[in-house]
């Protein structure tokens, strides 16, 4: 089986990036500021859950990453069904990451740099994952002043592009309820 | 007088030119020693007071030979001299690697030409002159897939599920269960330190010299600081990161396409390029050198046979650094088959484009 670089995905890339300089960095270093001080801080697992679901809701545009990730499909999906893809979308990622917490061992992160294209962004980081640092890039979106993530790649692996193709064929096989169900079933993973 | 006689083996070639003391010459291409009278026609020439004023140019002799041979010429050197030894390894790498690239020119480019889509995606794929970020967001982050072979790629993606789980992870328990965490990273260390002489090949074919450089002070650091590589050293004490290149990364950064996705048993996810890197890797492994030059195993199967067997073991041994680590990985996945190939692609890509 492949030794797949998405094990750096796994340790909550998201959340773990350095200084950064100037708009979609400074928003993201903001977040990325708050979330580290709540994994260094004594709080309980529960706590720490719970105020970095808060960050990531506020730092996510979850609207943007469905449609991110299925592209075309996602037009053809009436607004309800919209809005229950994204919110369900959005709860598997960060439930994937919040997975991810008790990993965190005071992971170095470096900064790269960034490259800002109308209103969307890209910001280059390096994680340092099992003693090798991965590349960890943040695309981003600004909207009504603030930047706002929309998809992230660790190693090359991108998150809209790895759940496009199984997105898209259950939509085809089962509709919009199928796919709201395999969303639960992942989802249900994770309460365990 | 020194006469250079090299190691050999049975049934090998002998290239040899032997003057005698009588003034004649023995100058033809022998073959030793399973052709008996042959073998007679030189060493009695050797034996029987006819002393040889050289001999060289000998590529091979047998075990017999040197036998008789050496109690009465004890000056003779039995070992190649290093350069041809290098030399040697070097050619027996090169023959099948070179046959391999040619081969996975012509399937891949073949394969390039009925389907388009699979085309290698170039540094385009990821924003024009390095960018990330393309003009057009519509086609940013979509990803061209070639699986024409999926069905098939499915029913292997079973097949290889079913062995991890039912064969190579209870043994990786076992092994676990058996050994120390120290040992079987010391393992895995030492693995990875033999296999330095592919990533450097593979660096240097991609004109990496930094790279080539940091796998060539690596393997120095590790070869000794480390213990034959069983304590990164270089990594540990002096921050020096390794490289991941391999000969797929190699055939894709000279242009080489890399043709449709396929699964092969027990191997897992590759491409019909990688497919050709993972052959073009074997080569470039020190058991592939080690087990016929010095092993010598009687038959080709038996050859295979060590080689499959030490690719097992090290994969085993990985494995039981984190058994979990497949179940983890697909547990976010609805369908682990596309999940994988995703990954698997994108992964690829990105490291050739590098």
């Amino acid at each position: 089986m492949p030794k797949s670089k998405v094990g750096a995905f796994l340790v909550s890339a998201l959340f773990l990036t350095g200084a950064l300089s100037a708009g979609a960095q400074d928003d993201l270093k903001k977040a990325v500021t708050q979330v580290l001080k709540v994994l260094d801080s004594k709080k309980s697992i529960k706590e720490k859950r719970a105020i970095i679901s808060e960050i990531y809701n506020e730092n996510f545009d979850l609207e943007k990453m469905a449609a991110n990730t299925l592209k075309s499909e996602y037009k053809k999906l009436d607004d309800s069904e919209k809005k229950q893809f994204a919110q369900k979308f959005g709860k598997f990622v960060l439930e994937f990451y919040l997975d991810k917490i008790d990993k965190y061992n005071r992971n170095k992160v470096e900064f790269v740099g960034d490259e800002t294209k109308g209103n969307r962004a890209v910001v280059k980081t390096l994680l340092e994952y099992q003693g090798k640092m991965a590349n960890v890039n943040y695309f981003m979106t600004e909207k009504d002043g603030r930047w706002l993530v929309y998809d992230f790649e660790v190693e090359g692996v991108r998150l809209s592009s790895t759940y496009r193709s199984q997105f898209a064929k259950v939509l085809k096989e089962q509709g919009s309820e199928g796919l709201s169900r395999e969303l639960d079933k992942l989802l249900a993973k994770y309460r365990k | 007088m020194r006469y250079r006689v090299w190691r050999g083996q049975v049934g090998m070639r002998l290239i040899g030119r032997c003057g005698l003391s009588d003034g004649t010459s023995l100058k033809r291409k022998f073959l030793l020693p399973t052709d008996a009278p042959q073998k007679r026609m030189i060493i009695p020439a050797l034996l029987t007071g006819k002393r040889p004023l050289f001999c060289e140019k000998v590529n091979y002799l047998t075990q017999d030979f040197r036998q008789k041979l050496r109690p009465r010429h004890s000056k003779i050197e039995f070992t190649l001299p290093v350069h041809k030894r290098v030399y040697r390894i070097v050619r027996h790498i090169l023959r099948p690697v070179i046959f391999i690239f040619v081969l996975s020119v012509v399937a891949c480019s073949s394969a390039g030409k009925r389907d388009k889509s699979a085309e290698a995606p170039t540094n385009s794929q990821f924003g024009q002159s390095g960018s990330m970020l393309k003009d057009d967001e519509e086609s940013e982050g979509e990803m061209v897939v070639s699986d024409p072979w999926e069905s098939f790629n499915r029913k292997m993606h079973a097949f290889n599920e079913f062995f991890l789980r039912y064969a190579i992870n209870p043994l990786a328990r076992g092994w676990q269960f058996l050994t120390p965490a120290f040992l079987r990273e010391g393992l895995n260390n030492f693995f990875h330190w033999a296999y330095t002489p592919g990533r450097l090949v593979n660096n240097l074919a991609q004109a990496k010299f930094k790279g080539a450089a940091k796998e060539t002070v690596g393997f120095l650091i590790n070869g000794t600081a480390g213990m034959l590589g069983f304590y990164d050293a270089a990594k540990d004490i002096f921050s020096l990161e390794r490289t991941n290149e391999d000969s797929d990364q190699t055939l894709g950064k000279w242009g080489l396409p890399e043709g449709p996705y396929v699964v092969w048993p027990f191997i897992g996810p590759n491409t019909l390029r990688g497919t050709f890197g993972f052959a073009g890797d074997l080569f470039l492994q020190p058991q592939t050198v080690i087990v016929p030059v010095y092993i010598k195993p009687e038959t080709l199967w038996v050859n295979g046979a060590i080689i499959a067997g030490v690719y097992s073991f090290r994969a085993i041994n990985r494995t039981s650094l984190d058994v979990d680590q497949y179940d983890n990985l697909t547990k976010d996945a609805i369908d682990p088959y596309a999940f994988l190939r995703d990954i698997y692609l994108q992964n690829t890509r990105k490291n050739v484009a590098d």
